[in-house]
């Protein structure tokens, strides 16, 4: 039996994205697309308009009660990033199906992943990062793979899960072993097969790595850290019970404040809570 | 220590650090406490939250030594990692402080 080989089967196999994304895609390739066009995208599907709505008005863009219309939210937090919000909401719906094992409950896995968004956007703006776009939903996306996995082969990932626990090695490594491919690789292939940017591509990709061909990448390498720190902090579950080893090289390239972390320990925890109330 | 947005301020808070200005420089020093007359100055700065002093400051001041080395112990055991620079180390005291406060509970 080749378990890669149906695996790599079963990405070619899976649903595309709904048409809202799609039809996003397209809108935003046109050079004058307006605000309107996107809302008039958006809202053609209500459910998701509402949910939008709710994301843009959440603590982490700083925008409390202030968006009511799509609109709106495409002028304050920008085109790219209602369309990423789009395109979290439409994966999570599509993965809803999911059941929980023994080990990992996706609603954590999902609240994890929140935490390590709202840690990226966080470290982006300690950085004094201008354009902070992607940071907060890509790291929401950084482990598509697990939840392939976990949708896809559920038995087995929970036989996986388990052996990492027993063996005391990273879920990553049991992957390799079981399946001959690991999460990120197989991640990326789906992100690959819908067409999402190549940054998402880059950070599903390379998240224990934290960098892009031996080099610094500001978007990869937040995210990298952010899932560290996440893990630290246990927000959700990420089905790992150890945390991922440092890449160092980027403490060449991530200059952060004194006390960063404790300082903005209790803002990164009501972000967290409230995105996680709102979404899941 | 408790971040809280501007909206949520409630008259006698106290500021549990010094409130920065982008470029570093002090608006508000650490221990002050909040007043009506603040709030506009804050809206004026564009601050959007500050953090106050809460009470789980002090649950985590009478946490004992013994606890400590056991949530220290345990993070550890888990990281694959050490702390080694100012960093690490801010993201380990972090991670303590917040397992002190909700694993304790």
């Amino acid at each position: 039996m080749k378990l890669i080989n149906n695996i790599i089967l079963k990405i070619d196999e899976f649903p595309t994205l709904p048409t809202v994304y799609t039809k996003l895609n397209e809108v935003m390739a046109h050079p004058h697309a307006s605000a309107k066009d996107v809302a008039d995208v958006v809202s053609q599907d209500q459910s998701s308009a509402a949910k939008v709505l709710k994301v843009a008005n959440s603590p982490i863009y700083g925008l409390i009660g202030k968006i009511s219309t799509i609109s709106q939210a495409v002028v304050y937090i920008g085109f790219n990033e209602v369309k990423s919000i789009v395109l979290a909401l439409s994966i999570i719906e599509m993965f809803k199906d999911v059941k929980a094992n023994s080990l990992l409950d996706p609603k954590d896995f999902w609240r994890y992943s929140f935490a390590v968004g709202v840690i990226s956007r966080n470290i982006a703006i300690g950085l004094k990062i201008k354009n902070l776009e992607g940071f907060f939903i890509n790291g929401i996306l950084h482990g598509l793979g697990k939840l392939l996995f976990l949708k896809t082969i559920p038995d087995i990932y929970e036989k996986i899960l388990n052996a990492s626990r027993e063996k005391n090695i990273s879920v990553r490594k049991a992957e390799e072993k079981v399946l001959g491919i690991s999460h990120p690789l197989a991640g990326q292939m789906l992100a690959e097969k819908w067409r999402l940017p190549k940054e998402i591509q880059n950070v599903i990709r390379n998240i224990y790595i934290g960098s892009v061909n031996d080099r610094y990448n500001e978007m990869v390498s937040i995210i990298h850290l952010s899932v560290i720190t996440a893990g630290m902090l246990e927000l959700g579950n990420s089905g790992d019970f150890l945390i991922p080893k440092i890449n160092r090289q980027i403490w060449n390239d991530i200059n952060l404040p004194e006390k960063f972390f404790v300082n903005n320990y209790q803002k990164i925890l009501h972000e967290y809570q409230d995105i996680s109330n709102l979404l899941s | 220590m408790a971040y809280i947005l501007i909206e949520e301020i409630e008259v006698g808070m106290v500021l549990s650090d010094a409130l920065r200005s982008d470029s570093g420089q002090i608006l508000m020093p650490e221990g002050l406490e909040l007043t009506k007359k603040h709030i506009p100055l804050l809206n004026r700065w564009k601050i959007k939250g500050v953090n106050v002093i809460s009470d789980d400051d002090i649950n985590i001041d009478n946490v004992s030594d013994e606890k400590r080395d056991e949530a220290k112990d345990y993070l550890l055991t888990k990281m694959l990692w050490k702390p080694i620079n100012n960093v690490e180390k801010d993201i380990f005291e972090m991670s303590l402080l917040h397992n002190l406060i909700y694993k304790g509970k």
